[in-house]
């Protein structure tokens, strides 16, 4: 353990080392390279190298490389603040690579920041949380995004509940977009990337969501993520920075010996949080409702449809390299089945990267190629339309399932199978199993992502770096419904639908940064300056329709083509979108304990053509200073560090895609013409803009045993580009304008405890993260109309409001009550339902705060870890839960009819009268409102790193792991976190969302 | 130091050159920006095709076939509110025949159709004057929408700016933009009665022809007169002589149909299966003995006493399979044309209006006996001369198939005969043609309901289970509720000017 004394010294001797580089002329004989890295084996930038005893020294380049001449038998000593110095005795090397110890990760820590910018931790004006690989691949799921959640503050994320493969929604700081997507920016090593998220769902009859673009990842290439949860850190990503970086480092090959290393996860899972439902009622006959006498019941248990999914991850890593070269070769694969029969992921990688340095290590380039092959199928979220689950829930309880089991039966006469289904079509239900397997969507993934880098080290403060990305995914989506299954999703046909469609979507990227990094006496400097451009298209063909002549021929030709119209016709659509930009970094730094950033980007953007901004462009300035306050003042001994910071940003994003354009009319397949555009479009766009400001501390405590990073942070986002319902008078369907204020505050905490005994240690993180969204405007002339409707299900649903949240439920339904205030009776003496002239509020979705509390114990080659998670506040609706009262499956149906009925005034009234009203399609809602407030054991795990030297050297790790192994607290009747949709809205509404999964497994991993 | 200090001059040279070279070419944005398959207003416009197109999309509100559309501003509303139809869908106990639709079925049309219909005028009158004939043509499409909109709710929007007009001036203002289109037609097909404009594919009514499309307008002039008559009988025979006088349609060869594919019913009632014959159509077709009866409907597949047989409205359906082999469902296929006004309809309207005294160009019994012939010719019925005779048949008492839904048995709503008695009362004559206006509707339920609102004929069954508001038939369909959030005031205005509750109770103008 280091005190503070000591890190003075190896600041002075940084501070030496930078004076004496400045002017420094050599007379020495043996030149000697090599790189200086931390403990992860990350560059040390600006590290100090000086020749014991003399005044002869250097610093390493943002590469952590430096190249000193001395003697053969001098001494080298290795310097970085707040590390331990190493003196290395040359002896004659001439390659000496040196890794420092550290002591306190925040002082030393060289963060990748936006576009891949190296630096250090110390001067960061803004909250950056990182993410080790380690962290990410312990306890897996199909989409590495999910194992993020809770490990870090400030970040909402929620994955989508269609089962395996399915998409996450991950929104930072709260939701600042009324219509433009809140979902983070995703960059890989540097290069932002463009997610399609599919997982947006929304409705009744929704149809279902799919994956998303990074899913698509082989976790085991990841080697860290950043979290870049501000728009301050992320300014010099322009557009959609606004709404947060995930930033994902990928593994590079390491010089040294060949290792390989290979890592298996499999686990298990099973539906997580179920409905209560009743099984001693059964229905009465010729009925679908299962309101019949006790005793009836077949003792019918849903979750017995349920089967037993999987995951199963393997991956092989290869890396070797020497000095000059390394490489980094992979290959992984995920296949997954969800509980669910029928939906299956599955996921090929492979990936290759090479790094070479020529020209005396003064050029390097860096090249990546990946390949990855995705197949899903039959994701599926919620909703009546391909979901099984209204007709599984709702299955009559005095009717035997299995006879549903045989969910197709022989039709000698058409020589096929049809379905076996007898048990109503309320709901679009049908045979649930026919649902899962002949009502089949999948996509057919192929993706080529294709990136390099070349590097010229000008000079020792001077380097020039040009990059390219380019990503090519191809995807063939395809939609077959069997012969008999419901005409509703065959256009009509008794021969079964097909339809297909093929999705090109590629990116460009390209950039060219100078970056710069000189010190003068006390001051520092690191500035980068560059540009870049984006080009992004998508393309859609395909034919869908109704099969005519042969059932069940599922190809292209097979589908009815004589006359195009709504059911049956051509698919296609296309976009471009190109941004072009100009950008600068500038970072000042004094005596290393005050660092000012100034940023500033300029974006030309596609999607403003036509408006006032095309020829402009829009401008996206930040400013940050940050303080190491313990390098200011002489602090308490057991207080290590203390830095502060600030920061204020303007970023923004365009307008959608398309919506300036004078082509406007789009065609319309039920008229089989092109129609007008039922919208109103103002002459001018603005981009949408939010103003951020933030502030943090971090602080060490105890030689880095304890440490807190918080930020308080505020932003504001003006200028939104919204639609409204336009009253039909109107002539307009929908009108967009420009205006509103949503502003977010809230707080970002991180408390971690970092102990290590002889044999034991224990390391320990809380997150905390509160944010208070509000919507400050919506319209500019407060005498305007001032509400919006955002949906939700029948009779409730999200209203945006002045003053309110982007997540507010509004209320329509309501009992009817007599004039004393007792609850009203109709003639056959039941309750009414009221339809509400004015909704009622009845709390807003967004959460409260979020927590996690994630720890890690080592004992001798043991680890032990667990992630506690929890969400307080905001509420959640389940409509499931009032239509399963309704047909009297419900646990709560039974437990009604037990108690003789539901007291109602001073009488009684049968619980199917009741529920007749309260629940089904359109209930009382007041009835089907919980507080989402939730505590779970999300992760647990446990290992053992089997002693090398039982293995001749060999590294391996055995461990038992489980994710969403006990829910601790809830209030809904189903598992608040998990999301049906991960679009801004629809979210905390249940109908028949399929259940969030437990999963328990293994993973072995071995090294050599 | 001054070969280094150059070779970075270079380096930064190249980097900028680079920025420029990168960030210099928003030229191509508005290329860029064009989503793909989409098409401008001055492509749209080539060979003449938008207006006709924007015509075309007003006539698909009007004469709404696509079966979404159809379903929600037809099938829900007037086939069940007009007894011709009710649903077989046991999630639709909420519906319009109960008075407690869902929010969102009883603002469709209004949110939906309007837009659409409004849009397309606006462009219309973007590209053409108003003396120009499309735009009377497409005043004339736009009419018969309005017409239906404002008889589901009562005030209505006529201006483009959200506010709402009462239905009187809604009426005052159909009327005059009716007189406009006609003034503008009628010189054109005068001298050219085989006027036909534009691309006759695009027009799915008439094919382009002018003459028919005039006596669509004057038969519509009609409708609406008739429609009025207790309200304003003044104007209403005023309006019903000229358009008379003018030509409405008295030939089948002119009505009003539209080549839409699919066919709307054959979607919901064969496809889907969600709809099934009303008991009351059930009641009167069978007692009658009527011969249009096997053209309406298909037998039930589970044949019990009759082979067309109904199920009483508002009936809680237990099971739709079951509901749909009970009873009967709509005679069409997906190829079979969509009726929208009929020379029967017209026949009917002239008899009442004679009955009340106008001049009709015939007698109330004259022109009652030639719409139910002209009906039976348009339904190849056969000769309607036995039927129109029958002075015994009356309306069946009704019993539902075994196993059926709802009431048991209905002992029939009234006791009107089919022939002609020039003896009886005024009132007793009202209820005879509007009874047999009401069969030679079918299948426009709009029409069909509007007749029940306006004149109580034909009387129906009571509801069983009661309504929520204990009447059997609603008067109309309450206004969009998200009109009270996102357009308050106009909406408090309408309110005002619909003079009661906005409820399904509240009666409108035109039933006063």
């Amino acid at each position: 353990m280091r005190t503070p004394s000591t890190i003075r010294f190896s600041l002075l001797g940084f501070c030496v080392s930078c004076l004496m580089l400045i002017g420094q002329t050599l007379s020495a004989q043996n030149p000697v390279t090599g790189t200086v890295t931390n403990g992860y084996g990350e560059p040390l930038i600006g590290a100090g190298v000086v020749v014991s005893g003399t005044t002869i020294g250097t610093t390493t380049n943002l590469d952590g490389r430096y190249e000193i001449v001395c003697p053969g038998d001098a001494v080298l000593e290795f310097s970085y603040i707040g590390m331990v110095t190493q003196i290395i005795q040359v002896g004659g090397k001439s390659v000496i690579d040196v890794v420092l110890q550290e002591d306190s990760d925040v002082l030393n820590e060289v963060v990748v920041t936006a576009l891949g910018i190296k630096r250090s931790s110390k001067a960061l004006s803004y909250n950056v949380q990182k993410v080790d690989s380690g962290n990410l691949t312990t306890v897996k799921s199909t989409n590495v995004m999910s194992s993020l959640a809770g490990k870090v503050a400030g970040v909402n994320i929620n994955t989508s509940s269609a089962g395996v493969g399915s998409a996450t929604r991950v929104v930072m700081r709260g939701p600042k977009s009324v219509n433009q997507t809140n979902q983070a920016l995703y960059v890989i090593d540097g290069v932002p990337i463009i997610n399609r998220n599919d997982g947006e769902t929304s409705g009744i009859y929704g149809t279902q969501p799919g994956s998303e673009g990074i899913a698509d990842l082989n976790p085991e290439d990841i080697e860290s993520i950043s979290v870049l949860s501000g728009p301050a850190a992320a300014a010099l990503y322009g557009n959609s920075a606004a709404q947060g970086v995930i930033m994902i480092t990928t593994k590079k090959g390491q010089a040294g010996k060949v290792s390989v290393s290979l890592a298996n996860n499999t686990s298990f899972s099973s539906a997580f949080v179920m409905p209560e439902f009743q099984n001693t009622y059964g229905n009465r006959p010729g009925e679908t409702m299962s309101w019949g006498a006790e005793g009836t019941g077949t003792g019918f248990e849903p979750r017995s449809f349920f089967q037993t999914g999987y995951d199963l991850q393997n991956s092989v890593a290869l890396t070797t390299g020497t000095d000059k070269n390394q490489t980094y070769l992979s290959i992984g694969s995920d296949n997954a089945r969800g509980i669910i029969m029928g939906n299956t992921y599955d996921r090929y990688n492979a990936s290759f990267r090479n790094t070479t340095s020529m020209l005396d290590d003064k050029l390097t380039l860096d090249f990546s190629l990946s390949f990855t092959k995705e197949k899903d199928a039959n994701l599926m979220a919620q909703g009546q339309y391909y979901n099984p689950l209204p007709a599984l829930y709702l299955f009559p309880r005095g009717e035997d399932f299995n006879a549903v089991r045989t969910f197709e039966i022989w039709d000698a006469t058409r020589g096929i199978h049809v379905q076996n289904w007898n048990y109503g079509s309320d709901l679009y239900k049908q045979n649930p199993y026919w649902i899962a397997k002949r009502m089949t969507r999948s996509n057919d993934k192929r993706r080529y992502m294709l990136s390099g880098s070349l590097r010229y080290q000008a000079t020792n403060w001077l380097d020039i770096i040009g990059r390219i990305r380019w990503d090519d995914a191809v995807t063939k989506g395809e939609r077959k419904n069997y012969a008999s299954t419901h005409t509703l999703f065959t256009a009509g046909s008794n021969m079964g639908y097909y339809g297909w469609s093929k999705v090109d979507d590629t990116s460009f990227y390209g950039d060219v940064m100078a970056n710069v990094i000189k010190t003068w006496d006390d001051w520092s400097l690191s500035a980068n300056l560059g540009a870049s451009y984006m080009m992004a298209d998508y393309e859609v063909n395909g034919f869908q329709g109704a099969i005519h002549n042969i059932p069940n021929a599922f190809f292209p030709i097979a589908i009815d083509h004589r006359a195009a119209h709504n059911d049956n016709r051509p698919n296609y659509v296309w976009t471009r979108h190109n941004t072009q930009a100009v950008f600068a970094n500038v970072e000042i730094g004094w005596k290393n304990m005050l660092y000012l950033t100034l940023t500033d980007r300029n974006d030309w953007d596609s999607a403003l053509a036509g408006t006032s901004s095309e020829k402009t462009g829009f401008n996206y300035p930040s400013v940050g200073l940050s303080g190491i306050v313990s390098q200011m003042v002489a602090m308490p001994e057991w207080w290590n560090f203390l830095k502060v910071r600030s920061s204020w940003a303007s970023v923004g994003s365009p307008i959608p895609v398309g919506l300036s354009t004078a082509w406007q009319l789009e065609y319309a397949s039920t008229s089989y013409d092109w129609s007008v555009v039922t919208y109103y479009v103002p002459d001018d766009f603005k981009p949408e803009r939010t103003i951020s400001w933030e502030m943090g501390v971090q602080s060490q405590w105890l030689g880095g045993d304890i440490t807190l990073d918080a930020t308080w942070y505020k932003s504001n986002t003006y200028n939104q580009t919204m639609s409204r319902p336009a009253p039909a008078g109107t002539g307009y369907g929908s009108v967009y304008y420009q205006a509103g204020n949503v502003q977010n505050i809230g707080l970002e905490l991180a408390l971690g405890f970092h102990k290590k005994w002889t044999n034991f240690g224990w390391d320990s993180n809380f997150t905390y993260s509160m944010n208070r969204n509000k919507i400050i405007t919506l319209v500019d002339d407060d005498n305007e109309l001032s509400y919006i409707s955002k949906g939700g299900l029948e009779g409730i649903g999200i209203i945006l409001t002045k003053g309110g949240t982007m997540g507010d439920i509004y209320d329509y339904s309501s009992l009817e009550l007599d004039q004393e205030g007792n609850v009203a009776l109709d003639a056959s003496g039941n309750i009414i339902r009221k339809t509400l002239d004015n909704p009622v509020y009845r709390g807003s979705v967004l959460p409260k705060g979020n927590f996690g509390w994630n720890n890690e114990f080592t004992f001798a080659g043991v680890n032990l870890g667990f992630l506690l998670s929890a969400r307080v506040g905001g509420i959640v609706i389940s409509q499931t839960q009032a239509i399963l009262d309704a047909y009297g499956v419900s646990k709560a149906s039974a437990d009604a009819r037990a108690a003789g009925g539901v007291p109602v005034n001073t009488g009684t009234i049968s619980a199917e009268q009741f529920y007749s009203v309260v629940g089904g399609s359109t209930p009382i809602w007041q009835n089907y409102i919980y507080d989402a407030t939730n505590v779970r054991l999300q992760e647990a795990h446990i290992g053992y790193n089997i002693p090398s030297k039982w293995l001749g050297g060999k590294q391996l790790y055995v461990g038992l792991t489980g994710s969403n192994l006990l829910m601790i607290f809830k209030k809904a009747p189903f598992d608040p976190e998990a999301t049906s949709s991960t679009g801004t809205y629809y979210q905390g509404f249940d109908y028949f969302m399929q259940p969030s999964l437990r999963s328990f497994g293994f993973n072995v991993r071995m090294k050599f | 130091m001054n070969t280094k200090m150059k070779k970075i001059k270079t380096y930064f040279a190249v980097v900028l050159t680079g920025i420029l070279a990168l960030s210099s070419c928003t030229g191509k944005f508005e290329e860029y920006n064009r989503p793909g398959g989409n098409i401008t207003k001055e492509m749209f416009n080539r060979d003449g095709h938008a207006v006709l197109s924007y015509i075309r999309q007003i006539e698909d509100e009007a004469f709404p076939e696509q079966e979404n559309t159809w379903q929600m501003n037809i099938d829900l509303i007037g086939n069940y509110c007009g007894r011709y139809f009710t649903y077989t869908n046991p999630g639709w106990t909420n519906n319009f025949q109960r008075m407690s639709a869902p929010e969102g079925w009883a603002a469709y049309p209004y949110r939906d159709c309007l837009p659409k219909v409004s849009s397309a005028m606006r462009e219309i009158e973007q590209l053409v004057d108003e003396d120009n004939p499309f735009y009377a043509w497409a005043q004339v499409v736009r009419a018969a929408v309005m017409l239906r909109l404002t008889d589901m709710y009562g005030p209505f929007p006529i201006a483009n700016d959200g506010s709402y007009a009462a239905q009187e001036e809604v009426y005052a203002y159909l009327i005059a933009q009716l007189d406009h289109a006609t003034d503008v037609l009628t010189p054109l097909v005068a001298s050219n009665s085989a006027l036909t404009m534009g691309d006759p594919e695009l027009d799915r009514v008439y094919q382009g022809r002018m003459a028919p499309w005039l006596r669509f307008a004057n038969s519509l002039k009609l409708r609406i007169a008739i429609r009025m008559r207790f309200a304003d009988p003044a104007t209403a025979q005023t309006i019903a002589e000229s358009a008379v006088a003018a030509g409405v349609i008295t030939d089948n060869a002119d009505n009003c149909k539209t080549n839409y594919r699919p066919n709307g019913m054959y979607k919901t009632s064969v496809e889907w299966g969600d709809s099934r014959m009303c008991a009351d159509l059930d009641s009167y077709m069978n007692g009658y003995g009527d011969p249009r009866l096997p053209k309406y409907f298909n037998p039930a597949d589970k044949v019990g006493d009759r082979a067309i047989i109904g199920c009483p409205a508002a009936a809680i359906i237990g099971d739709k399979p079951t509901a749909q082999e009970l009873y009967s469902s709509a005679k069409v296929t997906a190829e079979t044309d969509g009726v929208w006004l009929t020379a029967a309809e017209m026949a009917f309207c002239r008899a009442e209006g004679a009955l009340a005294g106008w001049n009709m160009g015939g007698s109330a019994q004259e022109l009652y006996e030639r719409g139910i012939t002209l009906s039976f010719e348009q339904w190849g019925a056969g000769s309607a001369d036995a039927y129109i005779a029958d002075e015994s048949s009356m309306p069946a008492n009704y019993t539902n198939a075994d196993g059926g839904y709802g009431s048991s048995a209905y002992t029939r709503s009234s006791s009107v005969t089919i022939a002609w008695d020039e003896g009886a009362s005024d009132e007793d004559k009202l209820e005879k043609i509007i009874v047999q206006k009401w069969i030679a509707l079918f299948p426009e339920g709009q029409e069909a309901w509007n007749e029940i609102r306006r004149t109580g004929y034909p009387k129906v069954f009571a509801l069983s289970p009661a309504s929520v508001t204990g009447a059997n038939v609603p008067n109309r369909v309450p206004f969009d509720p998200r009109e009270k959030v996102d357009n308050r005031d106009a909406y408090l205005n309408a309110v005002s000017l619909l003079g009661g509750d906005d409820d399904y109770m509240t009666k409108l103008w035109w039933q006063r």
